[in-house]
């Protein structure tokens, strides 16, 4: 689920308009389009998943630190 | 190790005899001939496709029997996603199909209300802990490495519900 809006933004996920479309179906939504910092995952993975792209293409954020996040708020990931 | 992985039109079997070359198995025969199945050592199902399209792949290619004979035989059977879905009795997905009713159980659509009433996201998909059920009574297996706690990718929005407790 991309918000056009916040795309590019690094303010963060349309949790709104995420929280809107999850609440209507059982299937997983995948919140995309405007992660700028760690918290802003954090807020998104209450709802199911996230998608990242820029902020590891440019090397703003990494997969380890992602993955360390997300275990301190218990979102399960991949065991290195 | 000597390893049968089965062809009956419906498996990802590319990507298995990728798994097993990566667990260091050499010697893979890919079939779809009764006769090899009845010389394996060990026979592999592999899995992806829906549960009518596997069962009727098996039968085309008349395959039920000698799996059946294998199975008696005591020899190994793995069977992986829809290879082990029709390993059951019967299977629901995109309608209702019997299957080898080699382990007795069904292959049902994972409930999008859990039991108290919380919704369930489905498909599942990502990482989850898996629990190894009835650990100390079996035999080999393939989950023998699997320590407490690990964390298994999954993806599946059908579940096995096994109808003996104690064949887990």
């Amino acid at each position: 689920m991309t918000s056009i809006d916040m795309e590019g933004t690094r303010n963060g996920y349309d949790i709104d308009l995420v929280k809107a479309v999850s609440s209507k179906t059982s299937v997983p939504v995948i919140a995309s389009g405007g992660y700028g910092q760690p918290v802003h995952m954090s807020e998104a993975l209450d709802y199911d998943a996230v998608a990242i792209a820029d902020a590891l293409h440019y090397k703003r954020t990494t997969f380890p630190e992602l993955r360390a996040r997300a275990i301190e708020i218990n979102i399960p990931v991949r065991e290195l | 190790m000597k390893v049968t992985l089965l062809n009956f039109g419906t498996g990802n079997l590319h990507s298995f005899l990728r798994a097993l070359k990566k667990s260091g198995v050499s010697d893979v025969i890919v079939s779809s001939d009764p006769t090899d199945i009845a010389r394996a050592n060990r026979l592999f199902l592999p899995g992806i496709g829906a549960f009518k399209n596997g069962m009727q792949g098996l039968s085309e290619r008349r395959l039920i029997e000698p799996i059946a004979e294998f199975s008696a035989s005591g020899r190994p059977l793995l069977g992986i996603c829809l290879g082990m879905q029709i390993l059951g009795t019967k299977g629901f997905k995109f309608g209702e199909y019997d299957g080898l009713d080699l382990i007795q159980g069904q292959t049902v659509q994972i409930l999008k209300l859990k039991v108290d009433g919380v919704k369930r996201i489905v498909p599942f998909v990502g990482w989850s802990k898996i629990t190894v059920h009835n650990k100390t009574k079996r035999c080999p297996s393939i989950l023998d490495d699997v320590r407490e706690n690990n964390l298994i990718y999954i993806t599946h929005p059908y579940q096995f519900i096994i109808k003996n407790p104690e064949d887990l």
